[in-house]
């Protein structure tokens, strides 16, 4: 394919067989699907080793997740009966120092949070993802969230399937406009399996590459085709179950709209201050810290961790738990709630002892996750947001339960809601964040208040962005400038762009013309090139303005050149070709302009058409249609 | 474009034997044929033939530089020759006869190399210095020499 045409690369996509697509899109999904399971139980070695065996702190998880039976020790490995706080101070700079040198030695584009890297290898580098990133960021996320470090499974999970795509795509030699379609469903298809969202991890990979409410629709059947094989694979190993147990929540009482539009407004003010947080962390403390080696950043973000985690353990790791225990009503059997308890017996103003438990662990979550990802650890935000989201909901949902009693608000329908609501501000994704939590929940009782929460969040937070190479809207990404001027261009016909240019007459010459009378022609002519014509007015070829250029100032040579020593084979179009024809005519043919013949007989000239004149006629269209 | 970038010595030759335009003509074309550079002798002749025929393309201080686009030929190629006695290629202002033919033929679709050779020698040929050492060459390789010292 020529790389210099434009508006042929989506062309060429869309001619691509369907079964070839869909065999593809099968085999991404198959390996995402295994290796979302594969990561997972590494995920789960990881927690079990550091936090239950060395720690002896055993968070738990999301009440239907499930390990395999192969791997039902890891819950009891252990080695004592109370947790050993110092080690939670240490482990997580441990554990940042070794993800650090295994990051920066072996792939530094792995470090952060991964969505972000495989948003600008969609957007920026056609799709391409080193083969050993995947394998890279599942270590070292094994290892930075495995030792408490305050990070999510989507990260990794999407640069882990976005990077099998991305290598499917090499191997098959696919073109670029392909791979990036490949690589995005494979994002969907790590995603929809490890959240137990198939729905919404199609979704997800459409919708988080730009900011705007825009989708990349190209992306969704591939991606649903390889989401539906990845989460069925994922199923068949971890249970088709969502990821959350939670009561049956109704929502049956038009009043409790009001307390939820509070919950919209907390979970905006919160998702504004976890992204200037998280940016801040990393901008103004760890970028500064220019002395001290990018391999050790995350150790001294660890050390900072380890010190919350140390009062804190809910601060730590992933912290699908907190979510988990606000959905049971259990918060207070987490660890740090007898403490708080005899701190505030009777809670701080409108919040209960459970409530302000869980605006301190969504406060502490915001910073252990700045302090893990910004430091250049390996882990997800969705994880983190999701629960720092829950938190600060079941938290209103508290406080709305006392303040209305008459209202029947459950405070456990108000964390997943939460969850929906800040994640949705943060990260610019409404509509696959309200599908996204109610598939990880199972529940799609709430989905009129989720989709409340979700769009006034999002309104209240477009200024916040969590994923910075996110792009403002389908517009302004490269990979569719070509195809979008292509489109514009191929609806336009060179009639059209003739009308506006024939403004003057056309001049045209003879073969047999001296050069003398050529030259005042071409000085006193605003045109690119000339028709040549025979004595009955037949095209015979064209001569270029830039092949005269050279030769005006030219002294002896007016005796020795006649018209048709300077002509060139014309290349020509019709007034029913369309611009984008003639413009890919000219690129191939290193012309000025191009001859307009006439349909029923093409010895006969109707015009010129130059590049200016395509530009003139694409902005007019451009411009009376803005 | 220099003419030595173009021309090869044996494309060169300082006695020509054809008495007419013609001949001289026919004589150049052989000699580019002999050396391999044309795909279809007939049809570059026939080419610089009918070009001669639309506008003499004789220029002052007795040159004529015959020449033609064709399809029998893939790249620029130039012959050079003197012939014995000058030969009328048309009136020019100075001089009856022309004492240098230089012949240069190109693709359809090579407008741009055509023009800036037909230059090139232009430009050579209105320099006195050049022109003599050019009537001074008695040889092939004196008269490519000239021009290679010349534009140098």
């Amino acid at each position: 394919m020529p790389t210099d045409e434009i508006g042929t690369a989506s062309e060429e996509g869309g001619q691509r067989s369907l079964a070839r697509l869909v065999g593809m899109c099968m085999v991404i999904g198959l390996v995402a699907g295994l290796g979302a399971a594969g990561f997972l139980v590494m995920l789960e070695t990881g927690t079990s080793f550091c936090m239950g065996y060395l720690a002896n702190y055993h968070p738990g998880g999301p009440g239907f997740e499930k390990p395999p039976a192969f791997l039902d020790d890891l819950g009891t490995w252990t080695s004592g009966t109370s947790i050993v706080r110092w080690m939670l101070l240490v482990l997580p700079a441990a554990g940042g120092l070794l993800s650090g040198v295994l990051i920066f030695t072996l792939a530094p584009e792995t470090e952060g949070h991964g969505t972000d890297a495989a948003i600008q290898a969609y957007h920026f580098k056609d799709g391409a993802i080193r083969t050993r990133a995947p394998f890279v960021k599942a270590l070292t996320a094994m290892i930075t969230i495995g030792s408490g470090g305050s990070g999510g499974r989507e990260g990794p999970i999407a640069q882990i399937g976005a990077g099998f795509g991305s290598m499917l795509g090499r191997w098959l030699k696919v073109p670029p406009y392909e791979r990036r379609v490949l690589m995005a469903s494979g994002m969907a298809a790590g995603i929809g399996a490890i959240f137990h969202a198939p729905l919404a991890g199609a979704l997800v990979a459409a919708e988080i590459l730009y900011r705007d409410p825009d989708f990349e629709h190209e992306v969704l059947v591939p991606s649903f085709l390889s989401s539906i094989v990845a989460y069925s694979v994922f199923g068949a190993i971890f249970g088709f179950h969502p990821l959350f147990k939670t009561p049956d929540y109704v929502f049956n009482d038009v009043a409790l709209l009001l307390p939820y539009v509070a919950l919209a407004v907390v979970s905006a003010l919160g998702a504004m201050l976890f992204v200037r947080t998280f940016y801040g962390v990393r901008g103004f403390f760890f970028e500064r810290l220019t002395s001290v080696p990018n391999h050790v950043k995350p150790a001294i973000g660890g050390l900072f961790v380890g010190v919350i985690g140390f009062f804190l353990p809910e601060a730590l790791g992933a912290g699908y738990s907190v979510v988990q225990m606000c959905f049971d009503d259990k918060l207070m059997a987490l660890p740090s709630a007898e403490g708080l308890a005899s701190l505030f017996p009777n809670g701080i103003g409108f919040l209960t002892v459970p409530a302000l438990l869980l605006v301190t662990i969504g406060l502490a979550k915001i910073v252990t996750t700045s302090l893990t990802i910004g430091s250049g650890g390996s882990g997800g935000v969705f994880g983190p947001a999701v629960i720092i989201g829950g938190a600060f909901g079941g938290a209103v949902g508290m406080v709305c339960a006392d303040l209305f009693p008459g209202l029947n608000v459950e405070p456990g329908a108000f964390a997943l809601v939460g969850m929906a609501g800040f994640f949705a501000g943060a990260a610019n994704t409404p509509v696959s964040t309200i599908i996204m939590v109610n598939e990880m929940t199972g529940n799609y009782n709430l989905l009129i208040p989720s989709m409340m929460v979700c769009i006034m969040a999002y309104m209240l937070c477009r200024g916040s962005h969590l994923y910075r190479e996110q792009l403002p809207s389908r517009l302004d990404a490269p990979s569719k400038i070509g195809s979008m001027a292509g489109a514009v261009l191929k609806r336009m016909t060179v009639g059209q762009a003739l009308r506006q240019s024939m403004d003057s007459g056309l001049i045209v010459v003879s073969g047999d013309l001296n050069f003398p009378e050529l030259l005042k022609r071409y000085t006193a002519s605003s045109q690119d090139c000339f028709p040549i014509v025979d004595e009955q007015s037949h095209l015979t070829g064209v001569i270029d303005a830039n092949d005269i250029r050279g030769i005006v100032t030219e002294t002896g040579i007016s005796d020795l050149i006649i018209a048709r020593d300077v002509a060139r084979p014309a290349a020509t179009v019709t007034g029913g070709d369309s611009l984008l024809a003639a413009l890919n005519k000219l690129q191939q043919g290193d012309t000025a302009a191009l001859i307009v013949v006439n349909e029923t007989d093409e010895r006969e000239v109707v015009g010129t058409l130059s590049r200016g004149d395509i530009i003139a006629a694409y902005r007019h269209q451009i411009v009376s249609r803005a | 474009m220099k003419i030595s970038e173009i021309l090869t010595k044996d494309c060169v030759c300082v006695s020509l034997e054809a008495t007419d335009k013609v001949g001289a003509i026919t004589e150049l074309v052989d000699l580019l044929d002999a050396s391999g550079r044309l795909a279809q002798r007939d049809n570059v002749l026939s080419a610089v033939l009918a070009r001669e025929d639309i506008r003499s393309t004789a220029i002052a201080h007795g040159l004529a530089v015959p020449h033609g686009k064709s399809s029998g030929v893939t790249q620029l190629v130039m012959a050079i020759g003197k012939p014995a006695t000058p030969i009328d290629f048309g009136p020019t202002a100075d001089h009856p006869a022309c004492s240098l033919i230089v012949l240069l033929a190109s693709p359809l679709d090579k407008a741009g190399p055509h023009i800036q050779a037909l230059a090139g020698i232009s430009r050579f040929w209105l320099k006195p210095d050049c022109r003599d050492a050019v009537f001074a060459a008695a040889t092939a390789d004196e008269l490519y020499d000239a021009f290679g010292r010349y534009e140098s």
